[in-house]
C-alpha cells in the first residue's frame, strides 16, 4: 500500500467527513485518538489484500443455516476460558484458539474475557455481541431457516503474531462449520 | 482472517464491523460497516429490536452483494455522544504499555 493510499484511508473520514454523504460510517467516531493510532499503525503494517475469497449464496436465506461468529472472548462457563494472563505479561500477544459456545447460550452461561474492551455490556446481553436470541426470535419469524447448533468465539486481539488464528483454528473453525453444514456465516468483530 | 477462511471453505459470510477501513485492507468478502462503540456491533444492552435490525440488515447482504470486497454501510446511529459513551476496559489494554514502552505510541 502507497503512503498515499493508506492516508486517504485513515484520514478521509476523519478529516473530511462533513463533506461525505451521510450514509457513510465515520471508523473512528468512538476510538479516541490512542485507539485511533493504533489502528492506523494495524493499517500501515498489513499489506492489502487483492485476491478476495468468494463463495456464492446458493440457498434461500429463509432456507439457510445460520452461524454467527464473535471475536469478543467468550466462552462456555463449562469451557477453558481464553488466556488473558499470557496477554497481560506479554502486551503484544493474543490468544489464538477458539470455542464453541452453544447456540442456546445466554448472558448467564458464558464468560467474556478480551482486555480491550469494557466486557460488562456483553456479560448483561450476550446479543450485544453474540446475538443468540435474536437470532432464535428470527427463525421462529421464518426469516432464516435454522441456527447452527454451536456458535464461535475467537480472541480478537492476536498481537505481533497472527498466523496461528488464520491459518489453524481459520480453518478448523470452518471445518467445523463445514461438519454442521452451515450456509452462512455472520461475523462481527468487537 | 477467520471469515476468509471460512469463505474458502465454501460458506459465505458476511462482517459486521466498525473499523471498516481495516476489514477493507485485509479482504473482507462482504462488510457491514457500523458506526457502533467497540464492543456492542449489534446495539446496547436490551434494544433487542435494534439488535433484530441490524442483524437483518447483514442477512440482507447475502443477497445484495455481487461481487467480493462489497461493503455496506448501515444507516443506524449510536443514541449517545462519542464523549459519553463508555466502551473502554476499567485497566488499559496491555498492548497500550507495551507500546508506550517501545516508543510506538
Amino acid at each position: 500500500m502507497t503512503d498515499d493510499h493508506l492516508k486517504q484511508l485513515s484520514l478521509e473520514y476523519r478529516h473530511t467527513k462533513n463533506k461525505l454523504p451521510m450514509n457513510k460510517v465515520d471508523p473512528f467516531k468512538f476510538t479516541g485518538k490512542t485507539v485511533a493510532k493504533i489502528i492506523e499503525k494495524r493499517i500501515a503494517d498489513e499489506k492489502e489484500v487483492l485476491e478476495i475469497p468468494w463463495t456464492p449464496v446458493s440457498k434461500k436465506i429463509s432456507s439457510s443455516k445460520v452461524a454467527l461468529l464473535t471475536t469478543a472472548g467468550i466462552s462456555m462457563k463449562n469451557d477453558e476460558p481464553f488466556d488473558m494472563e499470557t496477554e497481560r505479561i506479554k502486551g503484544n500477544w493474543g490468544d489464538p484458539t477458539w470455542r464453541l459456545i452453544d447456540s442456546e447460550a445466554t448472558s448467564n452461561d458464558i464468560n467474556v474475557n478480551h482486555l480491550h474492551i469494557d466486557t460488562s455490556y456483553i456479560e448483561r446481553d450476550i446479543n450485544v455481541a453474540l446475538p443468540t436470541e435474536v437470532l432464535k426470535k428470527l427463525t421462529s419469524n421464518r426469516i432464516i431457516g435454522s441456527i447452527a447448533k454451536n456458535h464461535y468465539s475467537i480472541m480478537g486481539f492476536q498481537g505481533e503474531d497472527s498466523n496461528h488464528l488464520a491459518n489453524i483454528s481459520g480453518p478448523e473453525i470452518a471445518n467445523h462449520m463445514k461438519q454442521d453444514k452451515v450456509d452462512l456465516a455472520i461475523l462481527a468483530p468487537v | 482472517m477467520v471469515a476468509r477462511a471460512i469463505e474458502n471453505a465454501g460458506i459465505p459470510t458476511v462482517t459486521l464491523n466498525m473499523v471498516w477501513v481495516f476489514q477493507k485492507i485485509i479482504g473482507m468478502p462482504r462488510i457491514a460497516a457500523i458506526e457502533y462503540p467497540f464492543g456492542r456491533p449489534f446495539g446496547d444492552v436490551a434494544h433487542f429490536d435494534r439488535q433484530k435490525e441490524i442483524l437483518q440488515c447483514a442477512l440482507d447482504i447475502f443477497s445484495t452483494a455481487k461481487e467480493a470486497g462489497h461493503i455496506e454501510h448501515l444507516p443506524f446511529r449510536w443514541h449517545q455522544d462519542p464523549k459519553k459513551t463508555k466502551w473502554h476496559p476499567p485497566v488499559p489494554a496491555p498492548i497500550i504499555e507495551f507500546m508506550r514502552r517501545e516508543g510506538l505510541l
